[in-house]
């Protein structure tokens, strides 16, 4: 049953990163060091830090966030993530989904005594 | 700075590839490189191992199952057939060819022959447009050979010049797009016009360059390649406009200052003056058989393909108008860099007004090398002849012409012309004007030989043209002027350059000898050039024995045909000159005349108000109803003084019987049609312009005037002008007494007054000139007869002039005869008087001797 359970909880967090990622940008533009670090810091997330560098490539490639690059005087240029218009959007729906889907799944639970 | 270890960067690869299937090219890989940089930064790590390495990746571990997951979203890309980086040979030499070494070859070829320079315009005009262009060629090859790796810093600079060369390559393109299907259709059909297409290919491989930079080299992603690019492009744009846009604005002022409009052409003029592209006008006056803005650089041929065409002649008058100063007054501009110029180039210029009647545009290479003069005061006849003897050499591979304009003493005559032919002095031919140019333009123009010419170019002043003047050769004349001298005059007045289309070298010197006549006085002073110009004083009148003048003398007549007129006798008469009823002082406004303002202001102030009305020849005639006002005049810029000559004539044609317009002036071209002021003065006789000029410069109004008696020559410049202009000015507002010479004329047999004294036969010969010009002013000077007649004396007049031809045959041809060696007027020599310890020896010697001889 274990596995069913690591299975189910990668599939939940998996859906719940991409907005956690999209909602840390609604603030504006940010760091990709930093934004790793933060949503890494959210408890209970677990999240690698590994594991967000794919997911942003990919939300990058959708349209979702854009990049901007800015020179460092020791290392490689800095990578600044924020949220584009049709990302902005589409967090606005997924967390009004979330939202509903959240109360919906609520009704349906057992108090934790 | 962090360092890695070899095997600190090994591990990392391994690491990527392992859990991020990445290749070092990707984004992901670029993420996670920069969150391992700011990890071992924000731990203080500047030398990374592989065990610290180790340390930092291991939080870097992704969730294997969802880095699973994850790839259902991302289709990963096909693998490449084969490395980007590696090109196939053909790429690499089609690369070189085309982008690399076409473009750099072209610019060479470019610089060294100035082929587009010479058919279409100068891409080249400044070192900076040569750095400009090179650069495109070069960074394409850094960016296409790049082999080993660069420094973040030297990567920044790369990106940005790569956008630089790109922005410069396409302003260049832009410029040429126009010729680029001739030149495919050249290259197709007779297989050559690949050098024309090389902007193009120039600019196709600077951009294929920077695509397969951002491909090819990994580092390129570390750095803000597109921001770094971006700031090129601006620095590029930045630099062309810095460059370029002078030219453009003058282009458009010099456009728009040739406007019909008046309020359009004083905005561009002001446009021209603000941003100070007066050179740019300049180049354009030089431009020989075409339009003036259509080529030489980018600015005027673009503007000259929006339709704005302005001709040489036209950009010359603005040239004048936008600095007061005409363009044949100063240095030609070069029309190449002078980084690429050769010699050859450099001084290869068209001269369009070879054998015609004007000066026209400065020759480089052409230079007064030598001058000499020498003058000879007749106190008896008070009559002065000078003789100025002048050397031109050229120094280019070209032959050219001499020319310029002489401004005579006043009054003063040509009398003598004489050309050195391979040594030997050649005399001229006089003879009626049409007759002297028409063999003069025919020996130029077909025979392209030997001649001088000597024509008047208005009042006071002669055209002298001398041709060939042989590349690398020299060429020496000699002009002879006789001219009146008076006793009361503290100077001698000595001829000068008025206009000119040759240079005077730095160190050139007159050498003036002035002597008395027969008194043992003469002296030798050296005037620099500017000198020459600004005083005439030699020697103080009193030198040549100015007191006790007879008060009739004589001359035997060697040109008098009737033996009846053999002898010349001339009385001294004093007559009354009346004033004249109403005089006009035109003003020039142009610049040049501000260091006249204070004594002008001061001369004008003294003369009677109700006789005399002050005219400023500025755009729009401006009449000074006092002269309280004058205090603030303030000339500047260039000024067309033809309105103001114009209506100050009309003004008196109209109203006033015997009056004057006095014309002060600087440089005057010709800046419109002088026809009406001709009119004005050919068809009536009430009053005279008098030509005043305070400087050397062209004078086109004088010149279209030149064949009108009433137009006449007024005090000429000098170290005593102030006084001369003062003394002009009271003769004309107040009767005055001027003594003259009475003439009769009688046979050799015939006795001659006992008191009067022998002058030489500058007498006989000015006594001519005058009585040609009393006819010619009083129009009886019908041309065939008079014009002869002066010709017989030797005299440029406006009705007859001097050729100096080479062979016997071309005087022949054109029925010239050129004048007998005997005739002409000979500079005295100063007797020699025994020094006073010489006499004493020779007394001694004479009293030995008659004492000896007496024992």
């Amino acid at each position: 049953m274990a596995s069913f359970y690591d299975n189910w909880t990668i599939q939940v967090r998996k859906g719940i990163l991409e907005l956690c990622i999209l909602n840390a940008l609604e603030e504006g533009e940010c760091y990709g060091y930093a934004l790793v670090k933060q949503l890494v810091a959210i408890p209970g997330l677990h999240v690698a830090e590994g594991t967000i560098y794919p997911l942003l490539s990919r939300l990058k490639q959708q349209g979702l966030v854009a990049t901007r690059l800015e020179e460092s005087p020791d290392g490689p240029a800095r990578k600044y993530y924020k949220l584009t218009r049709t990302g902005n959007k589409e967090r606005g729906r997924m967390n009004t989904y979330y939202h509903g889907l959240s109360d919906a799944v609520d009704t349906l639970l057992t108090p934790v005594s | 700075m962090t360092t890695w270890t070899p095997a600190a960067e090994s591990f990392f690869r391994d690491f990527l590839s392992a859990h991020f299937g990445a290749r070092p090219a990707d984004e992901v890989a670029h993420d996670i490189r920069c969150h391992v940089h700011e990890e071992l930064s924000q731990r203080g790590v500047d030398r990374v191992t592989r065990t610290e390495l180790q340390r930092v990746v291991e939080d870097l571990h992704p969730d294997q199952s969802m880095v699973e997951a994850e790839s259902a979203f991302v289709k990963a890309p096909p693998p490449p057939k084969e490395d980007p980086s590696k090109p196939t040979t053909v790429q690499t030499v089609a690369s070189a060819i085309f982008y690399v070494i076409l473009p750099f070859v072209a610019l060479v070829l470019e610089a060294i022959f100035h082929w587009c320079a010479m058919t279409f315009f100068d891409p080249m005009p400044t070192l900076a447009h040569a750095a400009l262009l090179f650069l495109v060629p070069i960074v394409s090859g850094c960016l296409l050979w790049k082999q080993t790796p660069w420094t973040p810093q030297t990567f920044k600079t790369i990106a940005c010049l790569s956008g630089f060369a790109l922005a410069v390559s396409i302003y260049y393109v832009g410029l040429t797009f126009w010729w680029i299907p001739f030149a495919i259709l050249g290259l197709a059909y007779f297989g050559f016009g690949l050098v024309p297409l090389a902007p193009p290919f120039a600019m196709i491989g600077i951009s294929r360059a920077r695509t397969l930079m951002w491909k090819r080299v990994p580092s390129a992603r570390e750095i803000p390649w597109k921001t770094w690019s971006r700031r090129g492009v601006y620095l590029g744009i930045a630099a062309l406009v810095a460059l370029e846009l002078p030219s453009y604005i003058g282009r458009i002022g010099l456009s728009m200052a040739t406007s019909e409009n008046v309020s359009t052409r004083e905005r561009g003029l002001n446009l021209i003056r603000m941003v100070r592209t007066e050179n740019d006008v300049l180049r354009s006056c030089y431009d020989p058989g075409r339009s003036a803005t259509g080529s030489r650089d980018a600015a005027g041929m673009v503007i000259s393909g929006l339709g704005n065409r302005v001709s040489a002649e036209q950009a010359q008058n603005v040239y004048f108008l936008a600095t007061g100063t005409p363009y044949n007054e100063v240095e030609p501009p070069r029309v190449h860099s002078r980084l690429y110029q050769r010699d050859r180039w450099d001084t290869m210029t068209f001269d369009a007004d070879q054998g015609g009647d004007r000066v026209g545009s400065r020759l480089r290479g052409l230079f007064m090398d030598t001058s000499r003069i020498d003058t000879h005061v007749d106190a008896g006849a008070r009559l002065s002849y000078t003789e100025w003897t002048v050397e031109f050499e050229n120094v280019t591979p070209d032959t050219h012409e001499a020319r310029c304009q002489v401004q005579l003493p006043p009054e003063g005559v040509v009398s003598r012309v004489t050309l050195w032919v391979n040594g030997e002095a050649e005399e001229a031919a006089f003879g009626p004007n049409n007759q002297v140019k028409q063999a003069y333009k025919s020996v130029v123009m077909v025979e392209r030989r030997d001649p001088v010419l000597v024509t008047v170019s208005g009042p006071g002043r002669v055209l002298v043209q001398c041709f060939p003047v042989l590349p690398q050769g020299r060429m020496k004349i000699r002009l002879g002027i006789t001219a009146p001298w008076s006793p009361d005059e503290p100077e001698v007045i000595l001829p000068r350059v008025l206009e000119r289309n040759f240079g005077y070298p730095s160190n050139l010197k007159h050498h003036v000898w002035t002597q008395g006549d027969g008194h043992g006085h003469g002296n030798q002073v050296t005037f620099t050039n500017s000198e020459l110009f600004a005083k005439s004083s030699v020697i103080p009148a009193q030198e040549f024995g100015a007191k006790d003048l007879p008060k009739q003398i004589w001359s035997r007549d060697p040109f008098a045909q009737d033996p009846q007129e053999a002898v010349l006798i001339g009385t001294r008469v004093s007559e009354t000159v009346p004033a004249r009823n109403r005089v006009y002082i035109v003003l020039d406004d142009s610049k040049d005349m501000e260091p006249f303002v204070p004594m002008l202001t001061e001369q004008l102030r003294a003369l009677p108000s109700d006789k005399v009305g002050i005219l400023l020849a500025s755009q729009k005639p401006y009449s000074f109803q006092s002269t309280d006002t004058l205090k603030h005049w303030l000339p500047q810029h260039g000024s067309d003084n033809l309105p103001a000559l114009h209506y100050a004539s009309n003004m008196l044609s109209c109203r006033y019987k015997d009056s004057a317009v006095v014309w002060l002036h600087t440089a005057q071209p010709q800046l419109g049609s002088v026809s009406a002021l001709r009119q004005l003065l050919s068809r009536q006789q009430r009053f005279q312009l008098y030509d005043v000029p305070l400087n050397a410069g062209t004078n086109a109004i004088a010149e279209a005037l030149k064949d009108i008696p009433q137009f006449r020559q007024g005090p000429v410049i000098g170290s005593n002008f102030e006084d001369r202009l003062a003394e002009f000015l009271h003769g004309l507002t107040n009767p005055t007494q001027q003594d003259k010479w009475s003439i009769t004329r009688q046979s050799a047999d015939c006795a001659i007054p006992a008191n009067a004294i022998e002058v030489d036969d500058q007498f006989p010969r000015y006594t001519k000139y005058q009585e040609g010009m009393t006819a010619w002013r009083k129009r009886h000077a019908v041309a065939g007869d008079w014009s002869k007649r002066l010709a017989r004396y030797q005299l440029v007049t406006p009705i007859s002039g001097a050729v100096v031809l080479e062979r016997q045959e071309q005087y022949e041809q054109h029925g010239l005869k050129q004048v007998d060696k005997k005739t002409v007027p000979h500079m005295p020599t100063v007797p020699s008087v025994p020094e006073p310890s010489s006499a004493l020896l020779l007394m001694l010697g004479i009293f030995t001797i008659s004492f000896r001889r007496r024992r």
